[in-house]
């Protein structure tokens, strides 16, 4: 931001000193009016931001009060503990993010260092997560609205993404084991293109080349280690600690005994409605708990395609087994959940590549307390990226409990 | 404070060194982070756009010149959807919304308030690029498939029905929205952050103060377009279901996004007219500008409000009746800032020594004609005529009035004013206001005729018409002929210019604001001397010249006051 340098002026007016350092835009009178120009024009950006994803949120708002059912039904099949870590995760990557934004100030090069690597690992431990979350929400088929149509059903000559017919059930687990297997297959694949940038650093003697090839390093096994604890966190949750839990019995027998215990019910309006639906819920649940605890003693199932049973038809009017309390247009919840989440992470990897940047150019030592201005900026973006999740969080994971 | 001076600059390398002079060759063009030279790309930029809208308005206008569908052999139903879907695109999004903050006001605002750049130059640049690239996937939508949504994409034609290549169109939508912000946004801070000594918010020239108010709408109301488009292209290409009632979405909810920012950005496209005339006005009338701060606070003003009133789009979407009556209530608000500033105008050239140069001739068609739009308005935010008047002639006579005879007369009286600066040279006086009096005269014989038939049931879009409609097509066929004959004679007066002009002097027209105090064409870094920040408005403080035929300030010490308001005091 604002450091286009034109290093060719002269100037008697007694600025030379602050002219001439390397970071000093030239149109700028001094050090000052630079960080405040940079500073207001961050914060703006904010505002363009917030009201980029106002849009969402109003969109959410809208059809949480016109379709309550769909929210309050699909919520519960988000996982509020991955989410929960997450939320963890971002708030102490802000945490991480300020502290830097301090050693900068400071002139600590090291401590700022070290400190936007770690925010740089929380970052890639939440897409770890939500790669996670996405590609077993895909498996369980639980998709847009859009994903199981038909284009020429509502009219369209083609779309880019239809699903079609469901897969069975077996064929499902596969795919979620198949791609699981997969990354740990190859998890060391995804190291080779910043180890190959490391590896060119040292080469050449380019220490931005190095550097940047140890974030993308960070990056990675953070991804990776998110993937990993999401995958325990899945199977703790759902019983058994062997590689392929069953067993949503645990998970179910814990909503119901929410509902038990909560009878008056949060939501206000339509409460008995609400109630009913949800008894039949968990009737039906446990019903297929019940049928299907014995399959699993006898035959162990996979978690996923049990969770599957469990929760048919949200997201397949064709299933083979329809989930009659499903309310309508269920699926609307996912098309928000995917929009919104998916926004949210891209920003993720934009706030990635920029501390990756500052990464560089502090290892460069450009940082100094008169100048940290791109460290303040990039620090409240990250901060404005870690809030609007924590919106996003109860909105979307909490709501059905 | 008058006497205070902006710390010195670096002179150039050669006195008759300017910006279009200090460097040469392709590259020194194309990455280059001088607001002027962006300016003059972005000038270049919009006025091709424009040029490629107006033919296609010429093609629509001609396919109703006979009340036979095939007029026009080419033009066929569906190409004529395609035609004023494209024409309205291009015409908003690539030419009236960046016309003038990008391409004057780049050029103008750092000048004006005495700075040497915008604040963010490379964000300037990069601004310029997500233009062109906009313009791209424009450009390709109108090769490949066309376009044939409206340039509103409504749903859920634009997801469903359509056949055309609308993904492509809302892409290059959202990345001029991107293009948008970021000239918003440098124009905000640059205000705030970069003014030098003596200029305080209250000496500012009223061109910034409408500058700013833009800049505002901008940052707020275009990331709410992006979403959107987001979203419509999501619903298109993936079914997201959020528009599509057979998925449990709504489409009106997009109506409401869309004019959530679309509303707004009618003021994007009008406040910057309303700075420019505000110069032309006081300038030509040799007078300070009658009353400063209520024309000042009025841009502010309509900024806000123009949050306010999106829903008067929607007045026949089957709203509640109670949100109809207040988005009708906020709409007539509307037209009190502006009728502050139309009598604040007026009261200006009372009394004045008016000039008719021909910046003045076209601020004066601003005047007549904005005020017949903004008017006309007032019949469809009243919501019992709009039920009659919606979707008619009647409203795309209306929007006409006020962003062609408002914006685009405007920007052309811009242009020609601040010309001299911009590139060095004084245009023949006699064909710029013959060419400005074409246009008046065309203009209404264009549009005025649709008024009436769009009172009378003609609605609009449609391609062929009923026999008792033909006589006003006819009329504003020719029109709209005549009206592009005078915008290219207009056009030929500025580009001979540049070949034959006289060389312009500093100050041709006697204004006090900043920009005339630096050479024509400025240098690189604007200003060679310190300018004295002073009343922008104080005629008086400038004098002519005979022997360098321009105005020059009133001896070496000015005359303001050190508390001198810059109103009419």
């Amino acid at each position: 931001m604002a450091t286009a340098v034109e290093p060719h002026e002269s100037h008697e007016d007694g600025h030379d000193d602050w002219h001439h350092q390397p970071f000093s835009a030239h149109h700028f009178e001094n050090a000052e009016q630079q960080f405040d120009s940079g500073k207001l024009g961050m914060w703006l950006f904010l505002v363009t931001e917030i009201l980029f994803f106002s849009g969402l949120f109003c969109a959410y708002a809208v059809y949480r009060s016109t379709h309550p059912e769909v929210f309050i039904y699909a919520s519960q099949f988000l996982d509020k503990y991955l989410g929960g870590m997450n939320t963890i995760v971002l708030i102490f990557s802000s945490l991480t993010m300020a502290w830097a934004v301090r050693c900068a100030q400071l002139g600590q090069r090291n401590g700022l260092v070290t400190l936007l690597g770690v925010t740089l690992f929380c970052a890639a431990l939440f897409l770890g997560v939500k790669t996670f979350e996405y590609t077993e929400k895909a498996h369980k088929r639980l998709l847009w609205s859009g994903a199981f149509v038909k284009a020429t059903d509502i009219g369209k000559k083609s779309q880019v993404f239809e699903v079609g017919k469901p897969l069975p059930k077996a064929e499902f687990e596969d795919r979620v084991m198949a791609s699981l297997e997969t990354i740990k297959k190859f998890w060391w694949f995804a190291c080779v293109i910043p180890l190959v940038l490391i590896g060119i650093g040292y080469g050449s003697g380019s220490r931005p080349w190095r550097t940047t090839g140890f974030a993308g390093l960070i990056s990675i096994i953070g991804i990776l280690a998110g993937i990993w604890i999401s995958i325990e966190i899945h199977h703790a949750q759902h019983g058994g600690d062997h590689a392929v839990g069953h067993g949503d019995s645990h998970a179910v027998a814990e909503h119901e005994g929410e509902h038990a215990e909560d009878g008056s019910g949060e939501h206000g309006h339509d409460e008995t409605a609400e109630e009913k639906e949800a008894a039949e819920i968990d009737a039906e649940a446990l019903a297929i708990q019940e049928k299907t605890g014995i399959e699993a003693a006898e035959a162990p199932d996979s978690i996923l395609g049990e969770m599957n049973d469990a929760i048919p038809a949200i997201s397949t009017p064709v299933d083979t087994t329809p989930d009659p309390n499903a309310p309508r247009n269920a699926n609307l919840f996912f098309s928000i959940y995917y929009f919104m989440t998916g926004l949210h992470a891209f920003h993720i990897i934009c706030g990635m590549i920029a501390i990756t940047w500052l990464m560089v150019r502090s290892v460069e030592n450009h940082f100094r307390p008169d100048y940290f201005g791109p460290v303040d900026f990039v620090g409240l973006y990250w901060h404005i990226v870690d809030l609007i999740w924590i919106y996003l969080f109860p909105l979307l994971y909490l709501i059905g409990h | 404070m008058a006497t205070d001076v902006m710390p010195a600059h670096s002179e150039p390398a050669r006195p008759e060194d300017n910006y279009l002079t200090a460097s040469r060759g392709f590259m020194s063009w194309a990455v280059t982070l001088d607001h002027k030279r962006i300016g003059v790309m972005y000038l270049i930029g919009t006025m091709t756009a424009m040029f490629l809208g107006g033919l296609l308005a010429l093609v629509l206008r001609a396919e109703h010149l006979s009340g036979n569908p095939n007029t026009l052999p080419f033009v066929t139903h569906d190409v004529y959807n395609q035609l004023f879907t494209l024409h309205g695109a291009i015409m908003v999004f690539l030419f009236i919304i960046p016309s003038i903050p990008a391409a004057l006001g780049n050029f103008i605002l750092p000048v004006m308030l005495g700075a040497k750049d915008v604040a963010f130059p490379r964000m300037n640049l990069c601004s310029f690029y997500l233009w062109i690239i906009g313009a791209i996937f424009f450009v390709c939508a109108l090769l490949t498939t066309g376009l044939d949504t409206g340039w509103t994409f409504y749903t859920p034609y634009s997801t469903n029905t359509s056949q055309t290549n609308v993904v492509l169109a809302t892409f290059g939508a959202f990345i001029l929205g991107f293009s948008s912000i970021f000239t918003g946004l440098n124009f905000i801070v640059t205000i705030h952050t970069m003014r030098p000594p003596g200029m305080t918010w209250f000496r500012m020239p009223l061109f910034l103060w409408s500058l700013y108010a833009t800049a505002i709408i901008q940052v707020l109301a275009t990331p709410v377009l992006g979403i959107t488009l987001l979203l419509l292209a999501a619903e298109r290409m993936f079914g997201l279901g959020i528009f599509d009632p057979k998925l449990g979405g709504d489409p009106v909810l997009y109506q409401h996004f869309f004019w959530f920012y679309s509303h707004p950005a009618v003021y994007i496209m009008i406040l910057p007219a309303m700075g420019i005339i505000s110069e032309l006005i006081s300038t030509f009338s040799r007078k300070p500008i009658f009353g400063y701060r209520f024309i000042a606070f009025s841009s502010m003003a309509i900024a806000l409000l123009g949050f306010l009133v999106w829903g008067h789009h929607m007045f026949t979407s089957g709203q509640s009746e109670m949100v109809t009556i207040i988005f009708s209530v906020l709409t007539f608000s509307v037209s009190i800032p502006s009728a502050i500033k139309v009598f604040n105008w007026l009261a200006t050239m009372y009394k004045g020594s008016i000039v008719l140069a021909t910046p003045m001739c076209y601020a004066l068609s601003f005047l007549f004609l904005f005020t017949i739009g903004g008017l006309t308005g007032l019949f469809l935010g009243a919501l019992a005529t709009d039920i009659h008047l919606h979707d008619t002639y009647f409203v795309v006579a209306h929007f006409h009035y006020v962003m062609m005879g408002g914006t685009l007369v405007a920007f052309i009286g811009g242009l020609f004013y601040w010309w001299p600066k911009m590139t060095g040279r004084m245009y023949n006086e006699f064909w710029g206001q013959i060419s400005s009096l074409i246009v008046f005269v065309a203009f209404n014989l264009t549009f005025f005729p649709q008024f009436v038939m769009g009172s009378r049931g003609m609605p609009r879009r449609y391609y062929n018409y009923l026999p008792e409609f033909q006589v006003y097509h006819v009329l504003s066929t020719i029109g709209a002929f005549l009206l592009g004959f005078g915008l290219l004679l207009a056009a030929i007066v500025l580009i001979v210019s540049l070949f034959k002009g006289k060389k312009a002097p500093a100050n041709p027209w006697g204004a006090a604001t900043l920009e005339w105090q630096c050479t024509s064409p400025p240098p690189l870094a604007n200003f060679e001397k310190t300018p004295t920040v002073g009343n922008p408005y104080d005629m008086n403080s400038v004098v002519w010249d005979p022997d360098t035929e321009s105005f020059i300030r009133r001896g070496d010490v000015p005359t303001v006051k050190d508390e001198a308001t810059p109103a009419h005091s």
